[in-house]
C-alpha cells in the first residue's frame, strides 16, 4: 500500500498539473480518474467502476435546481423582466448622490434572488450601468466595485446554483444550505451601500449628484407595485414553497421557472425567440457543469480509497492549534485557489478533504457551506485571476486596467471578510433560518 | 433544448397535481434523473466544438503562442483519448447490461443499459470533436467559467 502522502501527492498533484496545462477541467478529472482506479482499485474491473459512478452521479434528482436556477437567470435576462426593475428603482432614488451606485445593489441584490448565476449577475449589471455612469461622471472604483461586489451575491442568495451543487458534492442539506444563505447575503448587501456610503463621504466628486426628472410618490408607489413587487412571487415561488413544504428544494426551483414565466406572459414578453435563448443558455452552463460533476465523481473516493484522504486528515488535526485557526488556514487555502482556479474546480477540489475535516473538528456542515460560498465569492474578484474581474474588464469603461479593477473591489472584499467574521462570533445568522425549517 | 423545458414541464405538473389533490406522476424522478444525463451528454460535444468547456488558462495564457499551442493540442489528445476510451467501456457495459436484461429500478424501471448507452453516445461525440480540434488549423478560444 503506498504511503498517504504519496497518493495525495500524485492525485491532487496530478490533477493540478493538469487543469494549468489547460485540459478542461472535466476531462482532466477523467485522466486522474482513470489513473487512479487503475492504480488503486485493481485494472478494468476500477474503470468500470468509474463509468457505472459517473451515470449514477449525474441521474440525481438533487442536481435538478442547476439547470432551473440557470434558465431562471436566463429568462429574467432575456425577457427583458430585469431591466423592469432597474426602472423603478431609478425612479425611488430621485437625486440622491451617488444614487446610480446605489442603484446596483439594489437592483442586484433583487436580481440576485432572481437568479442563480454570478457571471449573468456581473455582467448584466455591467452592460446597464456602466454607459450611465460613465455619462454622469463616475470614477471608476464607484462604477466598477458596485457591479462586481454585488454581482457575486448571486453566489450566496438562494437561489444559487454554486449552493446547490456544494450542498450536492458536500453531501448536506441543499434545501437548508439555500436558506442560509439569505440572511448573509442581505447583510453583505447593506455592508456594500455602507462602503458606497463611506466612499462618497470620502470624496463627494467621485459619483457627481445629477438632476433628473423628479418622481412623485404615486409615480414611485405605482413603478414599485407593477415591476418590482411582482417579482416576490418568484422569489416566494422558490423559498417559500419550500417553507411551507408543498415543494422539496428540488421541486421549488422548477415552480421558480413557472413563475418567472407567468410573470414575462402577464408583461407581454413571453416570445418563442426569449424561450429558446433562455434554454439555449441553460443547456450549455448545465452541460458544463455536469460535466465537471461526472468527471470528479469518482476523484474523492479514490482520494479516500488510497488513504490519502484520511492521512490528510490526521495530519490537518495532528496540530495543536484551535479549530477557528483551522479555518482560517481552510479560507486561506480557498483564496490562493481562487487566484488561478474557477469556484467550481476549487469546490471539487477541496470538498472530499475539508468535509470530513469540518466534522471531525465539530463545526455545523451547512455553516461551512455558507462560509465557503463566501470564500468562493471573495475569490472571485482576488487578483490576479479572479474571474468576475476579467467579467468586469469586459464591461468596463475603456483603458481600464486590471489593478483599477481590484483596486475598485478591495473594499467590497473587506466586507465579505467582516461578514465571515461575523458569522463565525454569531453562526446563527446564517443557522437561524434552516433551523426554523426543521429537520430534513 | 426541449429536455430541460420536459424537465421543467413534468416537475411541475406533478407539484401542481399533487398539491391540488389531483394526480401524482410516479415517473417524474426517474424521468427527471434521466434527463439530467441526456442533457448533458448532448450538450457536452458541442461546447467541446465551440470551446466552451471549463478551462484554467492562467499558465499557459503566459506562454509563447506556439508553446501554448502545442500545449493545448497535447490537452486535446488527452482529452480524446480519454474520453474515448471511457465511450467503449461504457459501451460495452451497455451491451453486457442489455444482453443480462439489468434493470435500474427507480421511481420507474429503467432498461440498465440506457445511461451507460448515453454516456457511450456522448462521450464518443467528446471524443471525435476533441480529435478534430487536435487536427484544426486554428484553435477556437479558451471556453466558459462556472459560475
Amino acid at each position: 500500500m503506498m504511503p498517504w502522502w504519496e497518493a495525495a501527492s500524485l492525485m491532487i498533484g496530478g490533477i493540478l498539473a493538469l487543469m494549468l496545462l489547460g485540459v478542461p477541467v472535466a476531462f482532466a478529472f477523467l485522466a486522474m480518474n482513470i489513473f487512479g482506479v487503475v492504480l488503486f482499485m485493481g485494472g478494468m474491473a476500477g474503470v468500470d467502476q468509474l463509468v457505472d459512478n459517473a451515470s449514477a452521479a449525474l441521474t440525481t434528482f438533487t442536481l435538478v435546481p442547476i439547470p432551473m436556477f440557470v434558465l431562471m437567470g436566463e429568462l429574467f435576462f432575456h425577457t427583458g423582466l430585469a431591466v423592469r426593475v432597474f426602472d423603478a428603482l431609478d425612479k425611488c432614488l430621485g437625486r440622491l448622490p451617488g444614487r446610480l451606485s446605489y442603484m446596483t445593489v439594489g437592483g442586484g441584490t433583487i436580481f440576485a434572488t432572481l437568479s442563480g448565476s454570478s457571471l449573468a449577475n456581473t455582467a448584466m449589471l455591467g452592460s446597464l450601468m456602466v454607459p450611465d455612469m460613465e455619462r454622469r461622471g463616475y470614477k471608476k472604483p464607484m462604477i466598477m466595485g458596485p457591479i462586481l461586489a454585488t454581482g457575486g451575491l448571486a453566489m450566496i442568495i438562494p437561489p444559487s446554483t454554486l449552493a446547490v451543487l456544494l450542498g450536492s458534492l458536500a453531501r448536506v442539506d441543499v434545501g437548508a444550505l439555500l436558506i442560509a444563505g439569505l440572511v448573509p447575503g442581505l447583510i453583505l448587501a447593506v455592508l456594500y451601500v455602507a462602503v458606497i456610503r463611506i466612499q462618497l463621504w470620502r470624496d463627494p466628486s467621485a459619483a457627481p449628484g445629477y438632476d433628473t426628472a423628479r418622481a412623485t410618490p404615486g409615480e414611485i408607489a405605482r413603478a414599485l407595485l407593477i415591476n418590482v413587487m411582482p417579482m416576490g412571487l418568484v422569489i416566494f415561488c422558490v423559498v417559500g414553497f419550500i417553507l411551507f413544504g408543498w415543494a422539496t428544494p428540488t421541486e421549488s426551483a422548477a415552480i421558480g421557472v413557472l413563475a418567472v414565466l407567468v410573470l414575462a406572459a402577464l408583461y407581454g414578453r413571453l416570445s418563442w425567440a426569449a424561450l429558446t435563448r433562455s434554454l439555449r443558455g441553460a443547456l450549455a452552463v448545465t452541460a458544463m457543469m455536469f460535466l465537471i460533476i461526472l468527471g470528479s465523481s469518482t476523484f474523492s473516493q479514490i482520494l479516500a480509497f488510497s488513504g490519502a484522504t484520511s492521512g490528510l486528515l490526521a495530519f490537518a488535526t495532528g496540530f495543536d492549534i484551535s479549530p477557528y485557526a483551522m479555518i482560517v488556514v481552510l479560507l486561506l487555502v480557498l483564496i490562493v485557489l481562487g487566484m488561478f482556479m474557477d469556484q467550481l474546480s476549487m469546490m471539487l477540489l477541496t470538498l472530499p478533504i475539508f468535509m470530513p475535516l469540518i466534522t471531525t473538528l465539530g463545526f455545523d456542515p451547512i455553516w461551512f457551506g455558507v462560509i465557503m460560498l463566501l470564500a468562493l465569492e471573495l475569490s472571485l474578484t482576488t487578483p490576479p485571476f479572479g474571474l468576475l474581474l476579467f467579467v468586469m474588464l469586459g464591461v468596463a469603461p475603456k483603458g481600464t486596467t486590471l489593478g483599477e479593477v481590484a483596486r475598485a473591489a478591495a473594499p467590497y472584499i473587506a466586507c465579505s471578510l467582516i461578514l465571515i467574521a461575523l458569522l463565525t462570533v454569531f453562526p446563527g445568522i446564517a443557522l437561524f433560518l434552516p433551523s426554523a425549517m426543521g429537520p430534513p | 433544448m426541449a429536455i430541460i423545458a420536459g424537465a421543467a414541464g413534468l416537475i411541475i405538473a406533478d407539484v401542481i397535481g399533487r398539491n391540488l389533490g389531483l394526480f401524482s406522476i410516479r415517473a417524474t424522478s426517474a424521468l427527471v434523473e434521466y434527463a439530467l444525463l441526456a442533457a448533458t451528454m448532448c450538450g457536452a460535444p458541442i461546447l467541446v466544438r465551440r470551446g466552451g468547456h471549463v478551462a484554467v488558462d492562467s499558465l499557459i495564457g503566459a506562454l509563447p503562442p506556439i508553446a501554448r499551442d502545442l500545449v493545448r493540442r497535447a490537452g486535446f489528445v488527452l482529452a480524446a483519448v480519454v474520453s474515448g476510451f471511457l465511450a467503449s467501456r461504457a459501451a460495452a457495459l451497455s451491451l453486457e447490461a442489455a444482453a443480462r436484461g439489468v434493470t435500474d429500478i427507480r421511481s420507474i424501471d429503467v432498461p440498465g443499459w440506457v445511461a451507460t448507452a448515453l454516456l457511450a453516445g456522448g462521450l464518443g461525440l467528446c471524443a471525435i470533436e476533441f480529435a478534430r480540434l487536435t487536427l484544426q488549423r486554428a484553435l477556437p478560444p479558451t471556453g466558459g467559467q462556472a459560475g
